[in-house]
């Protein structure tokens, strides 16, 4: 029993604690951007039914989309490069 | 004195991933900021379309992400001065407050939004006879599906019911009538949903009765099982229930993606989903029946409202009975 308990406090505080809290890290600003995206999505929807006009409402749209597509893609890319760069560490000699 | 060891560009690619949040991050904002702010000129000002959009951003956020990281391996770093950096507490009491404070806004900007929607559909449904309310109705039930605003069933059922009532005296209003309806069994969203569930094998089935009933049967599902009085029903009004020897029995019957003649028909415990319901003003009688994102073609008649107005106030199933006696 004392053998496990040495084990699992060593894979906390070695292994999964730092892993953790990189993982937090970076959920948290991960979701702050998107937060931030949808509000803004609402916004539109807002401005939409109060009746501004459509053309201005799809260019703000676009505008919303291609923030959206580039902050989807960077922060999906920086969870899996971490991944990937951790593993490739542990398969080095 | 010892000699301090400069980190290599592998070392460094690592501690930057790894390690050293605050340059991570602020290597993405720049590059959501540089690459949002072209792609969206690219999007607005040149119109281009949305493939050759992602294509250029792609491209760009690529570019801006090799250039970083090749800045940030090449500069001299030791090991002494590569400090991890990671979310101090600070730091997340306040990203965390941003996330929720997001998210209530983005609720409340939500609601916002319903109580316009509902207002206005409310207003639009105070002169159902007016040309102009008819317009109305339509423009703030294409707003609402087109911002996936939910308007309060009351309100549904308030203006349907004013619209229906209308339509007697003013048949202009029947088809924001039956617009008002598509949108109420849009609503509809929750139903029995009992088990087991079967698909049923019409041609080798004694169900199969009604088939011929009904243009198009679409999917049906039997779900659950049960005791007489408590089952499901589908026949012609002229015609007996086969299925009446049978037990246990369904609880419910599924249709979906059918198209459906109500005229002439006993329903009882039936959800109709996802389909086409039509109805010319015939005798009929529903017993416990949910129509679930329905949309209607019903022929304006005394009949017809009836219905209509049965429908609205349907909470969430419809019990109705027309007689071949009412006037059509």
């Amino acid at each position: 029993m004392a053998g496990d308990e040495w084990f699992f406090s060593e894979l906390w505080v070695q292994e999964l604690r730092p892993w953790f809290l990189h993982l937090l890290s970076d959920f948290v600003k991960t979701l702050s951007i998107l937060g931030v995206l949808y509000v803004i999505w609402e916004v539109v929807n807002l401005l939409r039914i109060r009746g501004y006009p459509p053309d201005l409402l799809s260019n703000i749209e676009k505008t919303h989309f291609a923030f959206m597509w580039i902050a989807l893609v960077s922060t999906s890319f920086n969870f899996v490069i971490k991944q990937v760069i951790v593993l490739w560490r542990k398969r080095k000699p | 004195m010892a000699k301090t060891k400069t980190l290599g560009f592998w070392e460094n690619f690592e501690f930057f991933f790894l390690s050293d949040d605050d340059a991570r991050w602020k290597a993405i904002g720049w590059i959501i900021a540089v690459v949002g702010c072209l792609g969206s000129l690219e999007f607005v000002v040149l119109s281009s379309n949305v493939d050759d959009v992602i294509l250029t951003m792609g491209g760009i956020g690529m570019l801006m992400f090799i250039a970083w990281i090749t800045l940030y391996c090449s500069a001299p770093r030791t090991k002494k001065n590569a400090v991890p950096t990671l979310l101090s507490r600070r730091g997340f009491v306040f990203q965390t407050s941003a996330i929720l404070a997001a998210a209530l806004m983005g609720i409340g900007i939500r609601r916002v939004q319903a109580e316009i929607v509902d207002r206005e559909l409310e207003d639009a449904s105070l002169f159902p006879t007016k040309q102009e309310s008819i317009n109305d109705v339509t423009a703030v039930l294409q707003k609402a599906k087109a911002t996936q605003v939910r308007i309060s069933a009351d309100t549904t059922k308030r203006a349907g019911t004013r619209f229906a009532e209308a339509s007697l005296s003013a048949p202009d209003a029947w088809p924001a009538t039956q617009a008002l309806l598509n949108y109420k069994s849009s609503l509809n969203t929750s139903h029995p949903n009992p088990r087991p569930q079967v698909r049923l094998p019409f041609r080798t089935f004694a169900y199969y009765t009604w088939f011929t009933a009904v243009p198009s049967t679409g999917v049906t599902y039997a779900l659950g099982l049960s005791n007489p009085p408590d089952v499901a029903e589908v026949h012609p009004l002229d015609k007996p229930d086969v299925n009446v020897n049978q037990i246990p029995r369904a609880t419910f019957f599924l249709i979906t993606v059918a198209r459906l003649k109500l005229d002439g028909m006993f329903m009882k415990n039936v959800i109709i989903k996802d389909s086409q319901v039509d109805y010319y003003g015939g005798e009929m009688v529903l017993r416990n029946v949910y129509f679930v994102n329905c949309t209607f073609s019903i022929n304006l008649s005394q009949n017809g409202v009836q219905l209509a107005k049965g429908m609205f106030n349907a909470e969430p199933s419809i019990t109705l009975q027309i007689p071949s006696s009412a006037p059509a």
